[in-house]
């Protein structure tokens, strides 16, 4: 299949080729560098000989994923300021994430040879099944979190790409029922393709019919509308290219699939192959891509914003992105923040009891997940983690003060562009690259956008490894075949790690929307599946077996359950019915949400606080019942 | 030879620093939600004239999260040069016959 592209984007494409060869680069590096020691321990967790640089580097390039580039930038766009009082817990994640636990997870890890989380519990408690179980539930929660961030992934590199619409023939337009302008179009041949849609510029505006212009050149239709006695005029695009996929209905957009598979092949291989250490080299040069682009493109965006006088002053930069940003709507500059989509849901975007849940869902989550945790396991010595930590304080500072102010200005710039329910060039989710296209040169634009690719890839690079060492390690080495030579522990390590890989991109060719809630459902579903039970591990004597298994069990499927009930409750809603009566009395319980994938918010709050409590009270209460085995405890607690 | 104090002191300074993190964390949480929610907090309908602005930044963020952020950022600065102590880790276990202690 041809591929044709703009002079703009084949600029863009060198200059992210260009970032993809030296993480290449990189991984062939870190082949050759894993020579010494254990496979095993070398392959997964680079043989505990982290220094400061590289740990604070991967340390931030874990954390910092899809989410915080593509998800955070859009709900900055669309909610304003609010978004600095829930993202500011960040504040204090360099202490959270890693005094918490560092200092003794590494000690504990050395004691017992652990070379991945459940490894730690498993020898802690001397229980395989407990091992077992952390494995599983890790397993569950980043699969999740997998298929959404290959997703982000694939859109990134969509974007990068811009393929122009399909060849198509334009077959008129009608308004439906909800102010949505619906474009029926067919291809050449006479098939019908999926209408385009564009909503009204409001709900009161009437629609041309007879001023709508055809483009077949650009691949476009420029469509009027009447409202308040002016015309407007709005571009929209014919169909996407499609490509057909056997078992689907309708195939995903040619654009999508090529960025997909991209994305797919470069982070499997170079997983694949280096293992821990390409993650962490290429995590280094992703690190740092991430800081220069949001600090470069944070200069480009207070520059681009223009000046705007208010009460005689003449402001710039950012005062004249707030300023404008209060012109537009007040909310956008106070809490709670805008109310989501019609219809209203309420109490504002962020009122006090999701504010607070933010709090802990940032700081403690940086702290409660396995691949967090298992990056505190391979430093090399505490001088090395004492620098990593002034390293990660300064890195996260600039990092998101540069992406609230980018996306404030983003809003200044673009008052109504990338919001959904005004709608047009396109959806909040594609704020980042447009601005990213918006600041600068073609060039530039590819390294600006290498930061989210990198956010990205890296993420999933070291999830993909906990993955396959879930399996490899915790599940084949020492379950199923304890007596596992070197080699085959190699092929299977390989082997693993690609096949998990390929299946998750088999996943993304169709995936789910909601990007920001699953990566919200899975952070907070393992924080509070390991959080305190590993606390309680590391520092609490009277810590038991059966203690850690209920805190466990009991802190990841509280926030399950509370996800599954809303996707019930939502269902009912679309049905127009309220569900059955025994589950009515559930706080939360039909109330209304902005998206299908939404949990039931219980007391205001976010399931995370229900599951964080649940799990610490079991922890604890099933401990105390229980007795210790003396001997860990001794071996442990020295 | 290794200190045979090491390890116990090694899981005393870590769980001195962690009781100073938890500390540090209240008074962030309650610095930023309780400024924010008090100064920065409006009904929908109000039409904020009187928006205040330091820096390009609204008031209630330049108090509320700007300056304890810059507050964490240098704590965090301090206490990983000046205020955690240096430990021994201890030696690896080893595992598969090539054992290497640090």
């Amino acid at each position: 299949m041809g591929i044709e592209l703009s002079a703009e984007s084949a600029q863009v494409m060198v200059a992210f080729a260009l970032y993809l060869v030296g993480v290449a680069a990189l991984g062939v590096f870190a082949h050759r560098y894993m020579t010494r020691g254990s496979f095993v321990k070398e392959y997964f967790l680079g043989n505990r000989g982290l220094g400061p640089w590289v740990l604070a580097l991967t340390v931030a390039a874990t954390a910092i994923s899809g989410g915080s580039f593509m998800g955070f930038p859009s709900f900055v766009y669309s909610k304003g300021w609010v978004m600095a009082l829930w993202i500011c817990s960040y504040m204090v994640v360099p202490l959270t994430g890693m005094v918490w636990l560092g200092k003794r997870i590494n000690q504990v890890a050395r004691i017992s040879g652990s070379v991945t989380v459940p490894d730690v519990f498993r020898d802690r408690f001397q229980s395989p099944a407990l091992g077992i179980l952390a494995s599983v539930l890790i397993l569950i929660f980043l699969c999740f979190n997998l298929v959404v961030q290959f997703k982000a992934g694939g859109v990134v590199m969509q974007e990068a790409i811009r393929l122009p619409p399909a060849d198509a023939i334009y077959r008129g337009a009608e308004v439906d029922p909800e102010h949505i302008l619906v474009l029926a179009f067919e291809t050449p041949e006479g098939k019908t393709l999926k209408p385009q849609k564009t909503p009204l510029p409001t709900r009161k505006a009437e629609f041309l019919p007879e001023r709508t212009k055809v483009d077949g050149t650009n691949r476009e239709v420029r469509v009027s509308f009447r409202h308040d006695g002016k015309i407007t005029e709005k571009k929209v695009r014919f169909p996407p290219q499609r490509v057909a996929i056997p078992w689907l209905d309708e195939g995903p957009e040619k654009g999508y699939l090529i960025g997909l598979l991209i994305f797919a092949l470069t982070v499997v291989a170079y997983t694949t192959y280096g293992g821990f250490w390409a993650v962490t080299w290429t995590d280094v040069l992703e690190g740092l891509v991430m800081l220069v682009g949001v600090v470069v493109m944070a200069i480009l965006a207070l520059r681009a914003v223009e000046p705007i006088t208010s009460g005689g002053k003449e402001l710039t930069g950012l005062a004249a992105a707030t300023e404008r940003l209060r012109q537009q709507d007040p909310q956008l500059v106070y809490g709670p923040g805008p109310e989501g989509v019609s219809p209203p849901i309420g109490h504002g975007y962020l009122p006090l009891g999701m504010a607070f849940s933010f709090f802990l869902m940032w700081s403690f989550g940086g702290a409660g997940q396995p691949s967090g945790m298992v990056r505190l396991m391979s430093f090399k010595d505490t001088p090395s983690f004492r620098r990593a930590l002034v390293l990660i304080g300064v890195y996260y500072f600039l990092a998101y003060v540069s992406l609230l102010i980018i996306f404030i200005c983003a809003r200044a710039i673009f008052p109504t562009e990338y919001l959904r329910e005004i709608g047009s060039e396109g959806n909040p989710d594609s704020i980042m690259p447009a601005m990213a296209r918006h600041l600068a040169h073609p060039l530039v634009a590819g390294l600006l956008l290498a930061a989210p690719y990198a956010a990205i890839m890296s993420t999933v690079a070291a999830f993909l490894l906990m993955i396959s060492s879930s399996l490899v390690r915790d599940l084949y080495q020492r379950t199923i075949n304890p007596n596992a030579s070197p080699k085959t522990l190699k092929r299977v390590s390989y082997l693993t790690t690609a096949l998990v890989g390929v299946v998750v991109m088999l996943g993304a060719i169709n995936p789910p929307g909601f990007l920001q809630y699953v990566i919200v459902f899975t952070g907070s579903g393992q924080t509070c599946a390991f959080l305190f039970p590993m606390v309680c591990t590391l520092y609490w004597r009277r810590a038991t077996r059966q203690g850690i298994w209920a805190g466990m069990l009991g802190g990841g499927l509280t926030v399950m359950l509370l996800y599954v009930l809303g996707w019930i409750d939502t269902a009912y809603q679309k049905a127009g019915a309220t569900g059955p009566a025994w589950l009515s009395w559930f706080p939360g319980w039909g109330e209304k949400r902005e998206e299908a994938f939404a949990p039931l918010y219980a007391g205001g709050c976010d399931p995370l606080i229900w599951g964080l409590l649940a799990s610490l009270i079991l922890t604890v209460v099933v401990s105390l019942r229980t007795k210790p085995d003396p001997e860990s405890v001794r071996k442990y607690f020295p | 030879m290794a200190d045979p104090d090491a390890p116990r002191r090694l899981f005393r300074h870590a769980k001195r620093e962690a009781l100073v993190v938890v500390i540090v964390w209240a008074l962030a949480l309650v610095w930023s939600l309780g400024y924010c929610y008090l100064r920065g907090y409006r009904p929908a309908d109000d039409p904020g004239n009187d928006l205040t602005l330091i820096l390009g930044f609204p008031d209630w963020i330049f108090y509320g999260i700007m300056l304890p952020w810059v507050a964490c950022s240098l704590f965090t600065i301090w206490f990983g040069l000046y205020g955690m102590s240096d430990d021994d880790l201890g030696a690896e276990k080893d595992e598969e016959g090539h054992g290497h202690g640090h």
